[in-house]
């Protein structure tokens, strides 16, 4: 099949190195302590956070550091078929450990002993890339949670068809079953926290790949940078400070 | 927290001082707060306090039974940081016949005002942790359950005064004893329905109210 016309546009219209349009938002559940909303492109994830609380399970408690929990879910309207699925099944259980372990990373985790923090992300509309667009939520709520943390992680994927590098795929590239690179990434401290990859790629392909990827969590970095400090902003205005 | 500090510039340690003073809530000593119990032992309560540990009461600190004992009200959660440590943090509002605590962890009490009896000697520590009484209240008969209704005039005062206290929480302004009587006013004097409080129309109303008090405030400085 063909993702890259000659034309060099792909199946969206966009161009190999484009990054879907992303949008976020702060404070979507009133309920938790934090809470955004992620999109990109089509695909749309929302994520609450609450906590530093106590631990409920006495057993699991860390004596010098925080819990982190994360849930990851799939609402049953999110993708074309309307499908039920088991609630624990392989690929949830997957994703919320990876989000876990990535969140965990960056949280500084040594601040808040003997509690728990708990992520709840659930994807409303799936177009590719919810491993992404879930851990930039992730993000955007801790902050909001007020949760300190070494850095701002966002990620973002990319893949390789066509004998073209290319930029935050959706679904019907995702699901090509080409090399698919989905990383982490801290801009400030210029670290990579989390990096998977599907299917094979030589070396120095891949790290022209992983190299796009963590240019386009720079992106969204700075997106999120600038959806925090207008956030920032007007809560200090409201305080009349 | 001091070993990370040593590490981070000006600009950053204050950024995470920020941080960590929206975190939930920081205790400190002569706080007078409200908490939630979530869990009965023997000898002590633990109580939810809005922070990321859970308080402990133990029981042989506090003079209860019979004290006040925090019923027929309603428990609000607002931000910690919109309320202020001050002097005054129990109000009996007598013309509404209203308990207002405002809890420094952001739980705010509006229950019908219950006399204090007289043999209880009131301190800080008993005052905040006496709404877990309901777990007594299965043993109360039909008769005391009729002593304890609540006239309806109470009870819409209460709704307006938790109402006041949401749209405040909703604009993210400070909660002041002084505010939520100002909106509670200003609602009444509108002739405005409890529901219609957390209305659009009556939050332009509060801010535009607030705007007011602020540039009063800082003509006088």
């Amino acid at each position: 099949m063909e993702f890259v016309s000659p034309e060099g546009l792909r199946l969206d219209g966009r161009r190999p190195m484009e990054m879907r349009q992303i949008r976020a938002e702060i404070g979507a559940v009133a309920k938790a302590d934090g809470s955004a909303v992620f999109e990109m492109g089509n695909t749309k994830v929302i994520a609450a956070v609450y906590g530093p609380r106590e631990v409920q399970n006495r057993s699991q408690q860390i004596n010098d550091q925080a819990l982190v929990r994360c849930d990851y879910s799939m609402a049953n309207f999110s993708t074309g078929d309307r499908m039920r699925k088991p609630k624990g099944d392989r690929r949830s259980t997957e994703i919320s450990l990876v989000i876990r372990q990535t969140m965990e990373a960056c949280i500084l985790t040594h601040l808040m002993p003997r509690s728990q923090i708990d992520i709840f992300v659930q994807v409303l509309q799936a177009d590719g890339g919810t491993r992404s667009a879930c851990i930039n939520a992730a993000t955007l709520a801790l902050a909001d949670a007020g949760i300190p943390m070494r850095d701002l992680v966002t990620s973002c994927s990319s893949g390789y068809l066509n004998s073209t590098p290319l930029l935050d795929l959706n679904y019907v590239e995702d699901s090509a079953g080409g090399p698919d690179v989905t990383v982490g990434f801290l801009p400030k401290l210029d670290k990579v926290t989390l990096l998977q990859m599907d299917s094979k790629l030589p070396i120095d392909i891949f790290e022209k790949v992983m190299q796009l990827a963590i240019e386009g969590c720079k992106a969204i970095a700075n997106y999120i940078r600038e959806i925090m400090l207008e956030n920032t902003k007007q809560l200090e205005y409201r305080r009349g400070i | 927290m001091r070993e990370i500090e040593l590490s981070l510039n000006q600009t950053q340690k204050i950024r995470l001082k920020r941080a960590l003073e929206k975190l939930e809530y920081k205790p400190e000593v002569g706080d007078i707060v409200v908490g939630r119990v979530s869990e009965v032992a023997q000898k002590r309560w633990r109580l939810d306090i809005h922070y990321s540990q859970d308080a402990v009461l133990m029981l042989s600190s506090m003079n209860l039974p019979d004290g006040i004992q925090l019923e027929r009200g309603q428990l609000l959660t607002v931000p910690p940081y919109l309320v202020r440590r001050r002097k005054q943090h129990f109000h009996h509002l007598e013309q509404y016949g209203v308990d207002l605590i405002l809890g420094c962890n952001g739980f705010i009490w509006v229950g019908e005002h219950v006399e204090a009896r007289d043999d209880m000697v009131e301190d800080q520590v008993s005052k905040p942790e006496q709404q877990n009484i309901k777990s007594n209240k299965n043993s109360i008969s039909l008769e005391e359950q009729e002593q304890t209704y609540t006239p309806i005039e109470t009870r819409q005062s209460i709704c307006r005064i938790a109402n006041a206290v949401r749209v405040l929480s909703i604009l993210g302004f400070n909660i002041t004893i002084e505010v939520i009587m100002d909106t509670m006013n200003l609602s009444s004097s509108l002739n405005l329905d409890i529901h219609e409080m957390l209305g659009s129309e009556f939050c332009v109303l509060v801010a535009e109210g607030e705007a007011e008090r602020r540039s009063l405030t800082k003509k006088k400085g």
